[in-house]
C-alpha cells in the first residue's frame, strides 16, 4: 500500500488526516473509518468531511472504509472530488477507487519560493552593494566635514565681493555672456593695477 | 574700463589640437579650428601651373590643398603640438602668425570707421618659457600692421581656466595632449608653485597602442586616429586597480567590450583580456604600478623627465603626488583653501565610467580625490571645469574686459597690456 512511501508524523495545521505517508515528492494522507465507529452518524460525518478538506492538499487523498461499508457507498461522489478509497477488513487492505493525483499547492509554491527567493538574493545583494556605496559616501563626507572643522575658517572676500556687484551692460551686446554671470573676477582683474597704486602710496 | 576695450575685447586659446578664438560678442561659443597649417609644395607642377599657391593655408581651405600623404608631416604643421614651440622653429611660429591673423580677420568690424585693432587676449601654456611670450608679442606687433589688434597680452591656460570658472583661489590642472601642468591660483598664478607631468593624453596613447598590439590587432595598433578612439571608447580609470582588475579576471564577461568601426570590417575585442581596458585610464594618473614594467620593457616608451625652457616635467610622477608637490610649495595657511578647490581641465580627464561598471571605474574626478585620500589629503574638492573646451577662451575675454587698459604689461608678473606702439 505504502508504494515506496513512508509514514511520516503529522504536523498539519488544518484538517488532521489519521495517516501521512510522503516520499521524496509525493504525499498521501488517509483518513480511516474506524469499524467500530462507522455507524456513529457524527464520526461517520466527521471523517467524510476531513476527507473532502484534505482533497486538493497533498498528491493523493484516500478514505479508508470498512468492507462492509463499501457495498453502501456511492463512489461516484468521491471520483467527483479527486478522493480514492481504501476498503479493509482484518486480513487485507485494497484500494477500491485510486486517488486522483494532484500537483499541490505546496509543491508548486516551493518552485515559486525558489523562484521569489532569487529575486530576492539578488535584491538583498543589490541593496548590500547599495547600501556599501552609501556607507562609503557617508564615511567620506563624514570625513570632509571633519576636516572642515578642523580647518582654518578662512574668508573669501573675493567670492563675496564677485555678489555684491552688478555686472553693467556690455556696449554692443544686449546680454552679457553667461560665464559673466557672478563670476568674481571680474572685480578682481579690474583692480589689476589699483591695489599696486594705493600699496606704494 | 573704457566701451571701445569692452567692445573689441579678443580671445585667443592656442590648444595643442585646436585654435579656439574671437571676441566677446561671441557669446558663449568662440569659434573653433583645427590649429595648424599647411606648407604647399609651390614648385609642384599642379601648383605651378595654378599660379595660385599661397605659401602657407590655415582655417577650412587645408584640406583643398592636402597633397600626398607622404608629405603630411613635414608639410602639414600643428605648432603647439607639445604646448611649447621651440625658439628656432620658423614654421611654427609662422602658423601662430597666419592663424591669428585669420581669426582677427574674420572678425573685423568693416562699418565701424573708429576700429583701431581688438584688446587681443592670448593663452599659451603654463611651462611656455619667456621667449614663447616674446615670440608671440612680436607676432601680434607685426599682425598689428594691419589695424588688427591695439594691444595685447598673454596668460597661462591654467589661469584662465580658473578666470572662466570663476574661482579665485583653486589648483588648475589642465592635462593636454603632450603634459599635464599643475598650476595653483591666488588671485594670480603662483608660478614658482607650477608642476609639470610629461605624461598626457599621448601616453594612454602609447599603453593603448600595446594593448592592441598584445591582443592581435598590431596593424590597427599603427594608425594613431583609431588608437585614440580605442582609448576614448573602450577604456576604463578604474578605482583601485587591483581590484578592478581581479573582478575583471574573474568574470571577464561583465567587463567584456568590443568596438566595432561601422561601414568598414573592423572589430576589436578585448574578450578575455577586458581586464586591461582598465591600464588605459590608469597610465594617465600613475604610471608607477608594476603591471606597467612589462610593457615598458617591452619598448613601450617610458614618460622621461625632460626641461623644456626652465622647467622640469616629470615623466612618472602620480598625478595626486604631482599636485601635492605644487601645494605645499604655497604657504601653509593657504594650502586648506587651494584643497578645497581642484579644477580638472583638458580632455584627458574625460572618463566616464558604465553605469554597470560604477563599483570598479571611476570619473576623473572621483579617482583623484581617491589618490589625494591615499596620501592622507582629506576634505578636498575635485571638479571637472564647467566647459572644458571653452573655458580658457572664456577666461582670457573676462581678462580683456576687466584689466583695465592702462594697467601695462610688466615681465616680473607677467601681466598687463602691451600696446602694440610700445
Amino acid at each position: 500500500m505504502t508504494a515506496g512511501l513512508a509514514e511520516s508524523p503529522i504536523a498539519d495545521t488544518g484538517p488532521i488526516p489519521d495517516m501521512l505517508f510522503q516520499g521524496e515528492d509525493t504525499s498521501v494522507r488517509v483518513v480511516i473509518l474506524d469499524e467500530s465507529n462507522w455507524a456513529n452518524r457524527q464520526t461517520f460525518l466527521n471523517s467524510i468531511m476531513k476527507v473532502a478538506a484534505l482533497a486538493g492538499k497533498s498528491n493523493r487523498t484516500y478514505l479508508a472504509l470498512p468492507k462492509s461499508a463499501a457495498s453502501i457507498t456511492d463512489a461516484r461522489l468521491f471520483r467527483e472530488r479527486g478522493i480514492g478509497l481504501f476498503t479493509y477488513d482484518h486480513r487485507n487492505v485494497e484500494e477500491a477507487l485510486p486517488a486522483r493525483y494532484f500537483e499541490t499547492a505546496a509543491i508548486v509554491a516551493s518552485q515559486t519560493n525558489m523562484a521569489s527567493n532569487d529575486r530576492f538574493e539578488n535584491e538583498i545583494r543589490e541593496l548590500r552593494t547599495q547600501i556599501d556605496t552609501l556607507e562609503r559616501t557617508v564615511q567620506s563626507l563624514s570625513e570632509e566635514l571633519m576636516s572642515l572643522r578642523h580647518m582654518p575658517s578662512a574668508p573669501e572676500p573675493l567670492k563675496a565681493l564677485a555678489s555684491t556687484r552688478t555686472l553693467r551692460p556690455i556696449a554692443a551686446m544686449e546680454n552679457p555672456p553667461t560665464f559673466f554671470a557672478g563670476n568674481p573676477w571680474v572685480e578682481v582683474l579690474s583692480r589689476r593695477g589699483r591695489e599696486e597704486a594705493r600699496i606704494a602710496r | 574700463m573704457s566701451e571701445y576695450k569692452e567692445r573689441y575685447t579678443f580671445g585667443m586659446d592656442f590648444g595643442t589640437s585646436d585654435f579656439k578664438f574671437g571676441p566677446i560678442t561671441c557669446g558663449d561659443i568662440p569659434k573653433v579650428l583645427r590649429n595648424r597649417g599647411y606648407f604647399p609644395d609651390r614648385d609642384s607642377i599642379m601648383m605651378r601651373a595654378l599660379n595660385q599657391a599661397p605659401e602657407i593655408v590655415v582655417g577650412d581651405d587645408v584640406p583643398l590643398y592636402l597633397q600626398s600623404s607622404e608629405d603630411l608631416a613635414s608639410r602639414l604643421v600643428y605648432p603647439m603640438r607639445n604646448g611649447v614651440i621651440d625658439r628656432g622653429d620658423n614654421r611654427a611660429w609662422r602658423v601662430v602668425n597666419e592663424i591669428s591673423r585669420f581669426g582677427l580677420n574674420m572678425f573685423r568690424p568693416k562699418q565701424d570707421k573708429n576700429f583701431e585693432g581688438f584688446y587681443l587676449v592670448a593663452s599659451l601654456s603654463s611651462v611656455s618659457p619667456r621667449y614663447m611670450y616674446e615670440s608671440l608679442f612680436e607676432t601680434m606687433k607685426e599682425v598689428a600692421k594691419d589695424g588688427l589688434v591695439k594691444a595685447s597680452t598673454v596668460i597661462s591656460q591654467p589661469f584662465a581656466v580658473a578666470i572662466g570658472h570663476g574661482v579665485t583661489t583653486c589648483v588648475v590642472v589642465e592635462s593636454g595632449h603632450g603634459n599635464t601642468q599643475v598650476c595653483p591660483i591666488s588671485s594670480y598664478p603662483i608660478r614658482s608653485a607650477l608642476v609639470a607631468v610629461n605624461r598626457g593624453g599621448g601616453e594612454a596613447n602609447s599603453i593603448t597602442a600595446e594593448i592592441l598590439k598584445d591582443l592581435g590587432y598590431g596593424d590597427l595598433a599603427r594608425e594613431e586616429a583609431f588608437v585614440r578612439r580605442v582609448k576614448e571608447d573602450l577604456g576604463l580609470l578604474p578605482l583601485n586597480l587591483e581590484k578592478a582588475v581581479k573582478a575583471a579576471k574573474d568574470s571577464p564577461s561583465k567587463f567584456r567590450a568590443k568596438l566595432k568601426v561601422s561601414g568598414t570590417r573592423v572589430e576589436v575585442d578585448f574578450a578575455e583580456k577586458s581586464w586591461q581596458r582598465f591600464l588605459i585610464g590608469e597610465y594617465v594618473f600613475n604610471p608607477q604600478n608594476e603591471l606597467f614594467q612589462s610593457y615598458i620593457t617591452r619598448g613601450m616608451p617610458r614618460p622621461k623627465d625632460i626641461k623644456i625652457g626652465d622647467t622640469v616635467f616629470e615623466g612618472m610622477i602620480d598625478l595626486a603626488e604631482a599636485i601635492v608637490r605644487s601645494v605645499e610649495k604655497c604657504p601653509v595657511e593657504l594650502q586648506p583653501l587651494l584643497y578645497k578647490e581642484i579644477l580638472l581641465s583638458g580632455g584627458n580627464f574625460s572618463w566616464q565610467p558604465p553605469e554597470k561598471l560604477r563599483d570598479f571605474a571611476a570619473d576623473a574626478p572621483t579617482k583623484m580625490k581617491m589618490l589625494l585620500k591615499e596620501k592622507g589629503i582629506k576634505g578636498v574638492s575635485v571638479k571637472m571645469t564647467k566647459n572644458p573646451q571653452h573655458s580658457v577662451w572664456h577666461g582670457c575675454i573676462i581678462y580683456g574686459y576687466a584689466v583695465p587698459e592702462d594697467y601695462r604689461w610688466n615681465w616680473e608678473r607677467m601681466e598687463g597690456w602691451l600696446p602694440v606702439a610700445a
